[in-house]
């Protein structure tokens, strides 16, 4: 096994010394230019796909070549058990892809940690491993895509489809790749034998071959859909593109201007002050409230949604946030030499939750920034170089958003919107409490417009629900539209219950399918993450038709498995276990059936 | 400005400063027809255009060293100010000194080698004798609001700062107030947790006097050598004391107050604490206006009134006859007076008048009573900066002081403009309100030139300073007694038209109403209570309910600008608007033109902006939604990006033409001018909603 290791490192010696090389190359240039531990999402998104590419590359070459009768003969006519040899080979790729990806990224990670005054936390030491695994994904998928039979060997991929979309973050996404790893491995060990065609005959290969096969077979439904969907729109009449929207839709109230919608929301107001808020809406800007933070910030997740830094032109600093240390980090524009640390109040104290510079405050002098760390706004003074916090929502809640409305600062967070006086804020620097809070209708998730106008003794505020309508995790669209006023009170003026521009069928094309398949995907995606509130959603109750339809398919599955299974080769236990998870599982169990236990013609 | 005074002057907005003119006193009715049989006897002017109304001065800040020897200016050419310096010796060349600057204000440090130009962000010191060591002495604002209190009146060049520490969460505020050299050098005099406001050094530079702000008064300590404080004078309900930078040759503080009388007065406090007048408006009837200062010793030497005709007054006995020949020189004309040390060396004195279109520099010899024109410069328009000229004099109003007595029996004060050569009973009366209310209409001066575009295009231009103006003492701005509804403020504008009218000025058929933020209220309340008095309505960012903005003023940041002595809510109290008070609050809204608007039933047009932060945009779009559900004939026009005060030239070209605009249509005034592409486009812009009479439809 060794000797068969140590031939098959040395067979890939060149090309891997090469990518060791390019990469080093690729990332010393880059790592000159930019800060690489502070780049937004799509960079890492475009470097981890680059690394599951090679990864995939490597492992249908490598297993390509052993795949051709003759040479699969020799190889498995070895004193060797069949898994050793599948360790001694995948070993030796997976060592390669450890030096030609994670290497690299370690070393570059050390030069920016010992050689500038740039952040290096735990959190970017962990990407190389990261990197790995990912690149290790894609190396075993594409040695399955290449050992398995090929009705069924591109299954692999739904692992990698898996880890793009995952939600979980730092040392939970890590786990996640793991379990995808230890699944894949499974998966080429299940293939790793003499006749590569045939299907897994225990129960537990079997079933670890299926499950990917199905969600395999599931998502092909899903592009399927998307699929007709573009034809839809080729067509000319999908919601999202006619020249004139369906009537009495989220999709009309969606591409309105802010004026027409809050006049759309108010239209179903019967208070005897809506006919004076339509004309002051005439006069008036309507502010469109916008998120600042639209994503949850965790602490020591492997990568940004956006660089956690900001530059103080007027000191010609950087600071960019330390996950370990929770404060900024300062280096120099000019020297690049370090700084200092940035923490809270006059004896840097740790921000009790990541902090991004983003919403703003009246009033600001140049260099200074506004910090957003989970339920407190922070106002960075360049004067004085420090920080203080302005505005502490309660604890529950998420900071999300400021925005300069007249001669007041609306704070929106997840649960409600809160609104504090200019006077208040410049009086001194201290904490500030809001004067008036309003309770967001609805959840955030779900939340697609908050528009705004002033009056006299108020504002009029119009919320849309429809971010999600389109699909089965949106709410019923809604708009609901407030009277804030300035003593205090607040009262619902309109509700306006908009149309689905979308039929159910189209709503619930990830469900009907395979409602069973639906909950696996929305777990998987989940497992291991924090729940997200900025995504939470209420949805309306599955209606009865696309229960109707789900069953009906899962029937025809059930009797479409009976009757694929007359002549199969199984057991009477496996042939009832198969009709059963084909009832149960839908379209896509019938389908992994069908490709598995397929006669050959 | 210090104390009360700098208050009071900050008072909410008051944009129509509405200027000035020649002087005959009406103090009588037969003086008042004396002045308008002078008038009518001139020969009519002709009719100019709107934009030589707008022209923009190139010289500003003009300033005499402290030994005479030189002056110094600002000169605006398009968007750049330079700064120059010249020796007031004759034929002297004027030199300059630095190419481009920010800076709004211009002084001399008190050695007289060094030029302080301040700016909203810097303080910098500009050698004026070539010497090195130029730079900035101090960053102003900020967090901690540094702002520049005096130059330090004994050390050679240096000034007083003023810096805040504002309160955070681990500390209470503090104020600190500091000397800073020209080089930077900072030294702390006083730190304090309540505001410190003014501060008087003896002649040794040490800390004499420290003016703090306590509680809703105003407190002036003694500093004994040892740093002790001693309370000598408490500045309560508004009473006004503002101190001068210096003490007297003995140590004793010299001050402006009103404290004991109404009238605001040059004062000196004695070691037993009493209060000598040094210095009082002789006619009884203005405040203090301004006093001209030795700038070495600090010593008081002539007091300016400018109440309803400019006089000066010698506080030093010794300047008294050359003060005289300087008068009889320039006869009714408002003059502002900058000493030297040196008794030898020239005045520079500033002449202003209402025919008079700009302000002309003058050296003033004082031994052989001799006057020199100096900077005599041609203006440049507003829009463009082309050269241009002054309005000759003879094309001009003048703007007559008048006394009237208001229906409760008070004496009031107001001027009146009337078109030259004509007959005023037959021509159309505009009632131009000015903003504040705690603000005034200044004698002698020209203003924005609203009143002299108006009157030459045919109107008689009305400009009350009724109760609660400043500048006629303590006793006439609170007497309003917070009525600032359809109630006592109100009627004494309307007396004041009703006077005129009584007196043949103005035809009582054709008479409206315009101004800007109180005075743009008042327009507000006259179209809708005085319906049969007022035909139109010109507002410019009309508060349409005083109490209802006041209380949004005070949460706003605004609040800190304007209570920059005691919190915005407690000098709102002593002015007898409580915002705690819900009695006089709900008469106030209930009296307001927001919650009458059913009963507005004139031609109205209304200016709003959209980045005013003293009269709440909200509002004035919540008055004309409800005039618009209400069908009335409104017309709204909204810059976007303007403040509270709006010094645009296209601006206020704008305001001039749908200003004469609507009066032309509603008052039977003179045709407009219609507007060229560039002011066409700005209507067109700016134009929020139009009203039923499309007057301006030039600027479609």
């Amino acid at each position: 096994m060794r000797d068969l290791f140590v031939a098959e490192l040395r067979r890939f010696r060149i090309c891997g010394l090469a990518a060791v090389l390019a990469q080093f190359v690729v990332l010393g240039f880059l790592a000159r230019m930019v800060d690489l531990a502070q780049q937004p999402l799509l960079v890492y998104r475009v470097f981890g796909a680059v690394y599951a590419v090679a990864g995939l590359l490597l492992g249908l070459y490598q297993m390509g070549s052993y795949r051709r009768p003759n040479a699969w003969l020799n190889l498995l006519h070895r004193p060797l058990p069949a898994w050793r040899i599948a360790l001694a080979l995948c070993g030796a790729g997976i060592v390669w892809l450890a030096l030609a990806v994670a290497l690299p990224l370690v070393i570059i990670a050390a030069l920016q940690h010992g050689m500038t005054a740039r952040v290096v936390d735990l959190r970017h030491w962990l990407l190389p491993l990261a990197a790995w695994q990912l690149a290790a994904a894609g190396y075993l998928a594409g040695g399955y895509a290449m050992l398995a039979n090929r009705r069924w060997s591109a299954c692999g991929l739904v692992f990698l489809v898996w880890l793009l979309l995952a939600d979980a973050s730092g040392g939970a996404a890590l786990a996640v790749q793991g379990l995808a790893l230890v699944w894949l491995a499974l998966l080429v060990g299940i293939a790793f034998k003499p006749d590569l065609a045939a299907p897994p005959r225990r129960a537990v290969a079997t079933l670890a071959t299926a499950v990917p096969v199905q969600m395999g077979a599931y998502l092909l439904l899903l592009l399927l859909g998307f699929g007709i969907e573009m034809l839809w729109i080729a067509q000319g009449s999908h919601p999202n593109n006619t020249a004139t929207p369906p009537v009495g839709g989220h999709n009309e109230v969606e591409r309105m201007a802010p004026a027409a919608r809050l006049l759309a929301a108010l239209s179903a107001s019967r208070d005897a002050q809506a006919p004076l808020w339509r004309e002051q809406i005439a006069l008036s800007k309507v502010y469109a409230l916008g998120v600042d933070v639209p994503w949850r910030l965790e602490r020591n997740a492997l990568t940004n949604h956006r660089p956690m830094g900001f530059e103080d032109a007027q000191r010609r600093v950087e600071w960019i946030f330390s996950h370990d240390r929770m404060r900024y980090e300062g280096h120099d524009l000019g020297t690049g030499k370090r700084h200092g640390e940035l923490g809270v109040g006059s004896d840097d104290g740790a921000f009790p939750a990541p902090a991004m510079a983003a919403g703003t405050l009246p009033g600001l002098a140049e260099g200074d920034a506004v910090l957003i760390a989970g339920n407190t706004l922070y106002h960075y003074l360049s004067e004085t170089a420090q920080v203080w916090p302005r505005l502490r929502l309660p604890t529950a809640e998420l900071l999300l958003a400021t925005t300069p409305v007249g001669e007041a600062l609306v704070v929106q967070s997840d649960h409600a919107l809160y609104l504090v006086d200019n006077g208040a804020l410049a009086a001194n620097e201290a904490l500030v409490q809001p004067r008036l809070r309003l309770a967001i209708p609805g959840r955030q998730g779900d939340l697609r417009n908050i528009d705004l106008i002033e009056l006299v003794d108020g504002y009029l505020v119009s919320f849309l629900f429809s971010n999600q309508s389109h699909e089965l995790t949106g709410v019923a669209p809604y708009q609901s539209t407030w009277w804030w006023r300035d003593d205090g009170h607040a009262t619902e003026v309109a509700h306006r219950a908009l149309r689905f521009d979308y039929p159910a069928v189209y709503r619930y094309k990830a469900w009907w399918p395979s409602p069973a398949l639906y909950a696996l995907r929305v777990g998987a995606i989940g497992l291991f993450a924090a729940p997200d509130p900025l995504v939470a959603t209420t949805p309306p109750p599955v209606p009865r038709s696309m229960w109707l339809l789900a069953g009906l398919l899962m029937l025809l599955s059930a009797l479409g498995a009976g009757w694929l299974l007359r002549r199969a080769a199984l057991s009477w236990p496996a042939r009832a276990a198969w009709v059963i998870a084909c009832g149960a599982i839908g379209l896509p169990a019938l389908v992994s059936l069908y490709l598995l236990y397929r006669e050959p013609t | 400005m210090k104390g009360w005074s700098r208050v009071i002057a900050r008072c909410l907005c008051a944009v129509l400063s509405l200027p000035a003119g020649a002087a005959t006193v009406a103090a009588t009715d037969a003086a008042l027809q004396a002045a308008v049989a002078t008038e009518r006897a001139r020969p009519v002017a002709p009719r100019l255009p709107r934009a030589a109304f707008l022209l923009r001065q190139t010289i500003a800040a003009v300033t005499l060293s402290p030994d005479g020897s030189h002056l110094a200016w600002f000169e605006d050419h398009a968007d750049t100010r330079s700064v120059w310096t010249q020796a007031t010796r004759h034929n002297a060349k004027p030199r300059r000194l630095l190419g481009q600057t920010d800076a709004t204000t211009l002084a001399w440090s008190h050695d007289g080698r060094w030029l302080l130009l301040q700016s909203p962000r810097q303080l910098f010191a500009l050698a004026t004798a070539r010497q090195a060591g130029s730079g900035i002495v101090a960053t102003l604002g900020g967090t901690t609001q540094r702002q520049v209190l005096a130059v330090d009146p004994t050390r050679p060049a240096a000034v007083l700062l003023r810096e805040h520490a504002p309160a955070r969460s681990d500390r209470a505020e503090r104020w600190r107030l500091l000397r800073a050299d020209v080089r930077g050098q900072r030294t702390l005099l006083r730190e304090s947790t309540q505001k410190i406001l003014a501060a008087a050094l003896d002649s040794e530079g040490r800390l004499a006097f420290l003016q703090q702000v306590d509680g809703d008064a105003l407190r002036i300590d003694r500093i004994n050598s040892d740093g002790h404080a001693q309370p000598v004078l408490r500045c309560t309900e508004l009473h006004r004391c503002d101190l001068l930078p210096r003490t007297d040759h003995d140590g004793r503080l010299l001050l402006e107050t009103d404290l004991g009388a109404s009238l605001k007065r040059l004062a000196r406090l004695a070691a037993d604490g009493a209060l000598h007048t040094l210095a009082i408006d002789p006619t009884g009837i203005a405040d203090l206006d301004s006093l001209a200062i030795d700038p070495v010793d600090g010593t008081p030497r002539i007091a300016s009134y400018r109440g309803t005709v400019p006089t000066n007054a010698a506080v030093d006995t010794a300047l008294a006859p050359a003060l005289a020949a300087l008068t009889a020189r320039f006869p009714g004309r408002n003059l502002d007076i900058q000493l030297a040390h040196d008794d030898t060396a020239p005045w520079l004195v500033a002449e202003r008048d209402s025919t008079l279109q700009g302000v002309r520099w003058h050296l003033f010899d004082p031994s052989r009573e001799r006057v020199r024109d100096i900077l005599d410069t041609a203006p440049e328009s507003a829009r463009g900066a082309r050269p241009a000229h002054w309005i000759a004099a003879t094309a001009l109003a003048r703007k007559i002081p008048f006394d009237w007595h208001a229906s409760d029996g008070m004496r009031l004060h107001g001027f009146v403009w009337l078109p030259p050569g004509r007959d005023p009973a037959t021509l159309p009366l505009l009632a131009l309100v000015h903003g504040g209310p705690w603000n005034h209409s200044h004698p002698a001066e020209f203003g924005a030139g609203y009143s002299q575009f108006l009157a030459n295009r045919g109107y008689v231009v009305f400009e009350p300073n009724f109760r609660a103006s400043t500048g006629y003492g303590r006793d006439y701005l609170l007497a309003a007694h917070g009525d600032f509804g359809n109630g006592r403020v109100q009627q004494d504008i309307v007396d004041g038209v009703r006077y005129l009218l009584a007196h043949g000025i103005g035809d009582a058929e054709r008479v409206g109403i315009a101004g800007a933020s109180f005075g743009g209220y008042s327009t507000l309340l006259g179209v809708t209570f005085q319906p049969d008095l007022f035909k139109v309505g010109i507002a410019i960012v009309p508060p349409p309910d005083f109490a209802w903005d006041l209380e949004w003023v005070s949460r706003s940041s605004e609040a800190l600008n304007l209570s920059s002595a005691v919190p915005f809510k407690d000098w709102l109290r002593m002015l007898n608007l409580d915002l705690d008070n819900r009695a006089s609050m709900a008469r106030l809204h209930a009296q307001s033109p927001l919650a009458n608007s059913d009963q507005m039933n004139r031609p109205l047009l209304i200016f709003a902006s959209g980045k005013d932060r003293r009269v709440a945009l909200r509002g004035v779009l919540g008055y004309v939604a409800r005039l618009r559900l209400e069908d009335k004939d409104v017309h709204l026009y909204v810059d976007a990006e303007a403040g509270h005060k709006n010094y645009t030239p296209l601006s206020n070209e704008a305001y001039l033409y749908l200003l004469a605009s609507m009066l032309h249509q509603h008052l039977g005034g003179a045709a407009t001018t219609p507007p060229d592409p560039e002011l066409a486009a700005w209507l067109q812009r700016n134009r929020r909603l139009a009203g039923k009479s499309l007057f301006d439809r030039h600027g479609d």
